[in-house]
């Protein structure tokens, strides 16, 4: 028996809490006529957030000669697109640091997959010359906020979607849409377009299991749900804050090819090697939001 | 007791006493757990990929702990240097997981199963055999190994901890 969708979506109301400010700033910077002291005035008001942007910009990843000390200045020194990224992983980290027990996700595991998929994804971007690494790293970051609200609803079901998984041999999400009636990428989508995100992160978060899927459905951006597909499935195979549901995904190995990536065993281990390299990175970026 | 936690690619060998040597999160990589029971002797590498050969970085040595064709020797020839005997080493390995869809070991993704027979023939060509083995499937794993008395133990997640 499905589980009603309106009573699913009332529970994206407590996570919009801490995604409120990303999302208005988010608007506002597709406005090109964005007004900078309205933008300010919008971020500062946030007095949590502000804090933690103003110490991500004086960490050692940036090592600005001059102390950053207002939005402001902080507009300045890193532009627009950085902002509008370090804002979505402030708030991304404040939702997905908690236990998502559903998923058998450990307090801070949910967050630990994100942003190694956020890191990888913009790593990948860059290597294939897409035009936006930054919009790679914020749809890498995001495509599991579905996670966040189908939790209960796993947890209720957990058995009968595993058993189905193993019997039918076929991915989790496949399994949460036939038991509960959507997967944690449907509910995302949902909760992405409800809260009026660009439209490529919307497919991105809707399609990142399911790229072949996303080419019959009228994507603006499928490289971008190709990034983040190989990306979140080197990163889960990496064994980086997964869960209960582990490697029970699929991979569409074509995605390599669609963005023009070679795809040979060797080829695929060169990339894998470089990726782990970043690790570190990810620990720096980790430790400065 | 003090844990101490193995990155990726990381290589660790000691005698301490009172430490418990982890790998938490194995998916696609090979934890490699090795001690010598009468030197109670240590060994644990936390193993990406099959082989060094794709590595590009210039100096391979700094991280050996890496690939299955150096993290093996590095731990295994080692520990035989410093003393070990061949009959005295206990082995066990972990992890190797696979993504649904990448079940035969032709597929250029399943790094999970290259990497274990990888690991197995490396192994295997040090005159040296796996003790105990727990690899494969598609659930994620912790490996621990306690330097005082070589007790092993596995962790697969949604299961107890039991000894291995």
């Amino acid at each position: 028996m499905p589980e009603n969708i309106t009573e699913i979506l009332n529970n994206a109301s407590k996570v919009k809490h801490n995604f409120y400010t990303a999302i208005k700033v988010s608007q506002m910077l597709d406005d090109f006529n964005v007004n900078i002291t309205n933008l300010s005035k919008v971020i500062s008001a946030d007095y949590a957030l502000t804090a933690t942007i103003l110490k991500h910009c004086n960490s050692a990843q940036y090592s600005f000669a001059r102390k950053i000390t207002t939005i402001n200045d902080a507009i300045s020194v890193i532009g627009f697109k950085i902002l509008k990224t370090i804002i979505f992983t402030i708030v991304t980290k404040a939702s997905f640091m908690e236990e998502i027990s559903g998923y058998g996700m450990m307090k801070g595991d949910l967050w630990k997959n994100s942003i190694s998929c956020a890191v990888y994804s913009k790593y990948i971007a860059g290597l294939i010359n897409y035009d936006d690494p930054d919009q790679a790293f914020t749809a890498g970051l995001l495509k599991d906020i579905g996670k966040t609200m189908l939790n209960d609803y796993v947890k209720k079901h957990f058995k009968q979607i595993m058993d189905l998984c193993i019997n039918e041999k076929i991915a989790f999400s496949d399994a949460e849409e036939k038991i509960i009636g959507y997967s944690h990428s449907q509910i995302g989508g949902l909760v992405a377009e409800k809260w009026k995100f660009p439209k490529i992160l919307i497919d991105t978060i809707k399609y990142h299991h399911n790229p072949e899927e996303a080419e019959n459905n009228d994507c603006e951006d499928l490289d971008l749900i190709r990034i983040v597909h190989i990306s979140d499935s080197i990163s889960s195979m990496m064994g980086h804050g997964i869960g209960l549901d582990s490697l029970m995904y699929n991979v569409d190995a074509s995605c390599f090819k669609k963005l023009g990536l070679k795809s040979k065993s060797e080829n695929i281990e060169s990339l894998i090697s470089e990726m782990v390299n970043l690790n570190p990175e990810i620990s720096l970026l980790n430790s400065s939001i | 007791m003090n844990e101490i936690k193995l990155k990726i690619g990381e290589l660790q060998i000691t005698t301490k006493h009172g430490l418990m040597l982890v790998i938490e999160g194995l998916s696609s990589c090979i934890g490699l757990a090795v001690y010598d029971k009468r030197a109670k002797m240590a060994g644990m590498a936390h193993i990406v990929l099959p082989s060094s050969s794709i590595s590009n970085e210039k100096d391979i040595n700094e991280e050996f702990g890496k690939y299955a064709d150096t993290a093996v020797p590095g731990i295994l020839e080692r520990m035989l240097s410093l003393g070990s005997k061949k009959e005295d080493l206990i082995i066990k390995i972990a992890g190797g997981t696979s993504m649904l869809s990448l079940e035969n070991e032709d597929n250029p993704l399943n790094i999970g199963e290259r990497n274990i027979i990888a690991v197995k023939k490396a192994i295997n060509s040090l005159g040296l055999h796996i003790t105990k083995a727990d690899v494969g499937g598609y659930k994620k794993r912790t490996l621990k190994l306690n330097v005082i008395n070589g007790a092993f133990y596995i962790k697969t997640i949604g299961q107890e901890e039991i000894e291995f």
